[in-house]
């Protein structure tokens, strides 16, 4: 008897462990991926200053909307090193996203602009850049829904770490989905 | 005395017990005829459906050491061969081959006076593999199980994607997880569920895509369609940017040896 007892204590001193342990992945695994979106982010940001300098040269008149994507830049910017809640971030590059989609637009009204080599390829780099932060999005999210379903379901809630707190998706506004459709043709 | 002298031997003694005998040997024969009956059809099958599509049937014994090193099979396995392989026509950049395979394991099953006792067993399956001159990472998909599902819990290489039905019917493991789920797109993954593959790997540039040989009345020919049909979807699911990277970290000659990201 005091044998079966001591093997049911030893078994879920062994599964809680395994959970703990699972727990300490899952964190590791929502930052890592975490980053990832970040550096893709910062590469997006990067790509702003040369998409507008190329388009100026073409587009003079399109002021307003060159302003705009510098500040959307400039804004970004401003979060990523002040905050790093993931709804305020997305909130930010959500206006990214709009400003930059804007900025590729003007190449329906200028064709000289969409005939311009250097601004194919960077229309061709923000695409990639954006499928990278979709699928590093899509990383973090999962990795963001096992770590709360985790800590909210029973029995694995008993194991989470003491600090365990809800993590928050890092959502693609609707808008932001339709900026993401670049027109490569 | 051979099995056959001493049903036979039964059957004469006459009575209840030879004719059961009798009955019994009759029973395995007719087992073994209906088998390989079935076996042939299967083969006038897909040979038929290979010519009229063109397929180009391969000689098995020289393609056998090549497909081998990118088959999978079993830990202990012996006797691994290649038993039919044709090239199959595709739009797609590479080489796609479809094939059948076998290979035997051996498993103890216990000792007795004379020895350890073994029974070996006979793997069949069917697959088809994509040679692609795109780089591509290291993933393996296999449909889940009870193993499966103590191996998802267990392992940092484990991927999870959107799809609920997805994760539930397959256990997906991968060293780069970004690249594997730009991978598995809603396109990709409902391809797969619809095709419902045992086993995808991609390693090395190739895609192979492995199946049980005897499945839900698609044998022969429609299977090889099935499982060459999840190759080239998996590979359109492939995005550019995961080649490149791929290839970049390839040709880096520190790849091995880089740290982690930053946690």
């Amino acid at each position: 008897m005091e044998w079966l007892l001591l093997g049911a204590v030893g078994l879920v001193l062994v599964l809680w462990a395994a959970t703990y342990n699972r727990f300490v992945r899952l964190r590791s695994a929502m930052r890592s991926s975490w980053s990832g979106i970040d550096v893709e982010l910062a590469r997006r940001a990067d790509l702003i200053p040369n998409l507008v300098e190329t388009v100026k040269g073409y587009a003079e008149h399109e002021r307003e909307t060159l302003e705009r994507a510098v500040e959307a830049r400039r804004s970004a910017e401003q979060v990523r090193q002040q905050d790093d809640e993931t709804e305020t971030r997305a909130a930010v590059e959500g206006e990214v996203s709009r400003a930059l989609a804007s900025v590729s637009a003007l190449s329906e009204s200028y064709p000289q602009l969409k005939a311009d080599g250097r601004f194919a390829d960077l229309q061709r780099e923000l695409a990639t850049t954006e499928d990278r932060i979709a699928a590093s999005r899509r990383l973090f999210n999962s990795n963001v829904k096992q770590w709360n379903r985790l800590g909210q379901s029973i029995p694995t809630r008993f194991a989470r770490p003491r600090d365990w707190q809800r993590a928050s998706y890092f959502e693609a506004e609707p808008s932001d989905r339709a900026a993401l459709d670049i027109d490569l043709s | 005395m051979t099995p056959l002298h001493s049903v036979l031997a039964a059957a004469e003694g006459g009575g209840g017990p030879g004719l059961l005998v009798l009955g019994m040997f009759g029973l395995v024969a007719a087992v073994a005829v209906f088998g390989w009956l079935r076996e042939r059809q299967r083969r006038q099958q897909r040979d038929a459906y290979a010519a009229a599509n063109g397929w180009e049937q391969l000689h098995p014994g020289r393609v056998t050491n090549e497909l081998m090193s990118l088959l999978p099979t079993s830990s202990g396995s012996f006797r691994e061969r290649v038993t039919w392989a044709a090239r199959v026509p595709t739009e797609r950049e590479g080489t796609l081959i479809v094939c059948d395979y076998s290979y035997k394991t051996r498993k103890s099953s216990g000792s007795s006076r004379s020895g350890s006792r073994s029974k070996t067993r006979t793997h069949r399956k069917a697959a088809a593999v994509h040679r692609s001159p795109a780089s591509l990472p290291a993933l393996e998909l296999r449909r889940k199980g009870l193993f499966g599902s103590i191996v998802s819990a267990l392992s940092s290489r484990t991927v999870e994607v959107e799809s609920a039905a997805f994760n539930k019917r397959f256990l997906v493991l991968a060293k780069d997880q970004r690249s594997a789920i730009a991978i598995l797109d809603a396109r990709t993954q409902e391809r797969l569920l619809e095709l419902d593959p045992e086993d995808v790997q991609l390693k090395w540039g190739n895609i192979v895509v492995v199946d049980s040989s005897r499945r839900k009345g698609e044998d022969g020919a429609p299977q090889h369609v099935a499982l060459a049909a999840v190759c080239e979807a998996v590979q359109e699911g492939v995005p550019d940017w995961v080649s490149h990277d791929v290839a970049e970290d390839a040709a880096d000659p520190d790849w091995n040896v880089k740290e982690p990201d930053a946690v």
